[in-house]
């Protein structure tokens, strides 16, 4: 079977947590009777809530995630003026041997 | 009909490196970049000649002119300047293409010329993939974003802009519930290729600017290439001329959305 192109992948997760999703709120009762503390009327609308609205909640973790990894990435991104003041350094004994074989005396 | 079985084959790599250097105004940079490559391989000892390929696409300074007193000056066994003018300001991919045409190494390194990729690191690329063995790497890729890489002279908002571009890549080109492939830099121009998977990827790119680095990797993952990282630091001196306007942006979403769609 060849290898599904990345948007068909994508689909093919978004189809499949649809597909999940929508058998989820068809037997919400059943499961929110399975959950821990579901005898609790607050508890059970939380699991309502959870469940009935799961996609939104699935793309904002996801954008929660995908924030806070560039975030993370941002504070770990490290500068490094020394590499900048190391490279002219170079830079100066680099011209010197370029003059030194005659760089110089190309015309313009 | 009967085949010479004497005939001479000339041998298709005759340098164990080339180093494609593709060149637009760099008429200041070009000769230190040469110096410093001639330092770095005095060091660093490798089992022949290591080519240079100069891609000058008719610079308007004459960039040429030195590119040919670098050819003579530096004709020393160590390292060897090959030349390739093109008529016109054709751009980087194809100057990529034209250059692996003339390239005569086993290995190709590919670097920007204006001294933001340092030469210093091309041991450790090397190191990288000859240490693997039997577990062959076809690229190693010069990372900035991993410990020991970084960048001298941006701000934080290009460092977000970078950031951003390069997890929204990596999360929809490479990445997998069941681990995906591991690049850190998508966007990075620094690397060293096994000439083969170059050879077989470099045709098929069609994008340009930005998303074309991203795309050649995605297309050798495609192919089962091997990947290995190197830290390297970017030293960014032309920071403020734009080198990401709104149209590098414009370019570089286009082309992710476009292997989005057909990779």
């Amino acid at each position: 079977m060849p290898k599904l192109l990345r948007y068909q992948q994508f689909l093919a997760y978004a189809f499949g947590f649809l597909a999940i999703w929508s058998k989820a709120v068809q037997n919400q009762e059943e499961i929110i009777d399975k959950l821990p503390h579901s005898c609790c009327p607050t508890n059970a609308k939380l699991y309502k809530l959870a469940i009935d609205y799961a996609p939104i909640w699935a793309i904002l973790a996801l954008g929660i995630w995908a924030a806070s990894s560039v975030v993370y990435g941002v504070l770990l991104f490290r500068s490094c003026p020394e590499a900048a003041m190391e490279l002219d350094g170079q830079v100066k004994e680099a011209k010197a041997e370029l003059s030194r074989r005659g760089l110089d005396k190309l015309g313009k | 009909q009967h085949n010479n079985l004497t005939s001479m084959t000339t041998p298709a790599y005759i340098y164990p490196i080339s180093i494609i250097l593709p060149t637009y105004n760099e008429r200041e940079n070009l000769p230190i970049m040469i110096d410093l490559l001639h330092k770095t391989f005095k060091t660093r000892k490798v089992d022949g000649t290591v080519e240079i390929v100069v891609v000058d696409d008719s610079s308007p300074d004459n960039t040429l002119e030195v590119a040919q007193w670098l050819k003579e000056s530096y004709a020393d066994g160590l390292i060897e300047v090959n030349i390739l003018s093109r008529k016109g300001k054709l751009g980087l991919g194809t100057a990529y293409i034209a250059g692996l045409k003339v390239a005569k190494g086993e290995k190709i390194i590919i670097m920007d010329a204006d001294l933001s990729h340092h030469p210093k690191f091309i041991p450790q690329f090397l190191d990288t993939m000859e240490r693997n063995g039997k577990d062959k790497v076809d690229i190693v890729c010069g990372t900035r974003y991993v410990n020991g890489g970084g960048v001298a002279g941006w701000d934080l908002r290009r460092k977000l802009t970078s950031r951003g571009a390069n997890f929204l890549a990596s999360f929809l080109l490479l990445s997998s519930p069941f681990g995906g492939t591991k690049i850190s830099d998508l966007t990075g121009s620094f690397r060293l290729y096994e000439r083969s998977m170059l050879e077989k990827v470099l045709p098929q790119v069609k994008c340009k600017g930005y998303a074309f680095q991203m795309e050649i990797l995605v297309l050798a993952a495609k192919e089962g290439a091997k990947f290995a990282e190197v830290p390297i630091t970017f030293v960014d001196r032309i920071y403020g001329e734009s080198k990401l306007g709104a149209n590098e942006i414009f370019m570089y979403l286009k082309g992710l959305l476009y292997l989005f769609f057909t990779t």
